[in-house]
């Protein structure tokens, strides 16, 4: 396989393609790793009391909005954001999923999904936190999941 | 608390009185044993849910009432299904109308009874208008619906949570506490769930009606803030979970 680096300047950031003749499993797998790897990188400037922190994207379990801030949910801490959590959808990575008005969800990190008469409750790997999810939303998040895993 | 006592107490005496009169044939009236141990709790629930001006309880007493007495009122027709649909669709009717005020009413004797003199801060309270971002105190309110809270207060003092026909979970593993806490709980038909350090020291003081309150996780060490929990459980479940 060649890996060549082309320069564009009409670009306003890097992008990578895949040029293949068919679609193999290693080209799914090469694309996957490097998805995993450049979100990696990626982090939300938060604060956590005084101190302004950089959260890794892949530790947030979910993103809620409570009292005009959000507040990013990792397992053992809780970071308050100054962005609105539309920006926030738009700008972290594609496995966060709005489930409702008011929470975004980390799909990666979700362990189960319980269906109650109205809502849907998520819950997360070693943690007892959980959020609910609800029933306007909840058909996407299926639909990700599915695809995620 | 002392008060309900004595009204309970009060009320099962003069139930054993009617009881055995309405048996040796003192009285005119006749009627079965389960009819008039049937009536005096009806008459107690219908008594008690006046003064807490709880609708639901005004209405499905004197609708289980008319049921036992259908006979003598000529409404053998409308048993039971009719009356209690009835039933059903009045208190509906009703709370929505009065709702409002049954809250507020609520609310505000809580604080008059508990708080006034337990924090003098919280000159606040009596005007019912709490500040919205007082970081001491943590209102939520669940009708009819499912919610989830995490608190970081750094000093907290008072919690209200008043939960009707829902589920709550409040997680209080990330506030802190000075000196100590007062949580003031309203649960009806509700659930509650409390995350709560493993080192408050926990009173629960709750007047409690066929509800349950259950302690889990970690065993709680009693060692940091005291924490007071007060109010009414009705037809609810509380759980605290150490973490």
């Amino acid at each position: 396989m060649k890996v060549r680096v082309e320069k564009d300047a009409s670009l306003t950031e890097p992008e990578l393609i895949i040029r293949t003749p068919t679609e193999t499993p290693m080209i799914e797998q090469l694309k996957t790793t490097l998805e995993k790897q450049l979100q990696h990188q990626q982090t939300i400037t938060a604060w956590l009391k005084e101190s302004q922190v950089y959260v890794p994207v892949d530790d947030i379990l979910f993103l809620e909005s409570a009292d005009r801030h959000v507040i990013a949910h990792t397992i053992d801490d809780m970071y308050t954001t100054h962005d609105h959590l539309y920006e926030l959808e738009q700008s972290l990575p594609k496995q966060f999923i709005r489930i409702s008005k008011s929470a975004i969800v980390n799909v990666y990190q979700i362990r189960s999904i319980t269906r109650s008469i109205s809502t849907y409750l998520v819950t997360f790997q070693k943690t007892n936190k959980q959020v609910y999810a609800s029933r306007r939303y909840y058909k996407t998040l299926k639909t990700h999941l599915e695809k995620m895993r | 608390m002392k008060q309900q006592r004595w009204f309970w107490g009060i009320f099962f005496i003069l139930g054993a009185a009617i009881l055995v009169s309405t048996k040796m044939h003192w009285l005119t009236y006749t009627a079965g044993t389960f009819t008039i141990i049937a009536s005096i709790v009806l008459l107690a629930i219908f008594i008690k849910s006046i003064l807490s001006l709880t609708i639901p309880g005004i209405v499905f007493s004197a609708a289980f009432a008319s049921m036992l007495y259908a006979q003598p009122l000529g409404i053998t027709a409308l048993v039971p299904w009719t009356v209690l649909g009835t039933a059903l669709l009045l208190s509906i009717g009703l709370s929505l109308i009065f709702s409002p005020y049954s809250w507020h009413h609520r609310f505000k004797s809580h604080h008059n009874m508990y708080h006034h003199h337990a924090n003098r801060n919280h000159s606040q309270w009596q005007t019912d208008t709490p500040q919205k971002n007082d970081p001491t105190t943590v209102n939520m309110t669940v009708s009819m619906s499912n919610s989830i809270r995490y608190v970081q207060s750094e000093d907290l003092r008072v919690l209200n949570a008043d939960i009707y026909m829902g589920g709550a979970k409040i997680y209080l593993d990330k506030a802190q506490i000075k000196d100590q806490a007062t949580m003031n709980l309203n649960v009806e038909l509700g659930g509650l769930e409390l995350y709560m350090p493993r080192d408050w020291n926990v009173k629960i003081q709750d007047d409690v009606f066929l509800s349950g309150i259950e302690e889990k996780g970690l065993a709680n060490t009693k060692t940091g803030p005291t924490v007071t929990l007060q109010g009414r459980l009705r037809m609810s479940g509380l759980t605290i979970i150490y973490v």
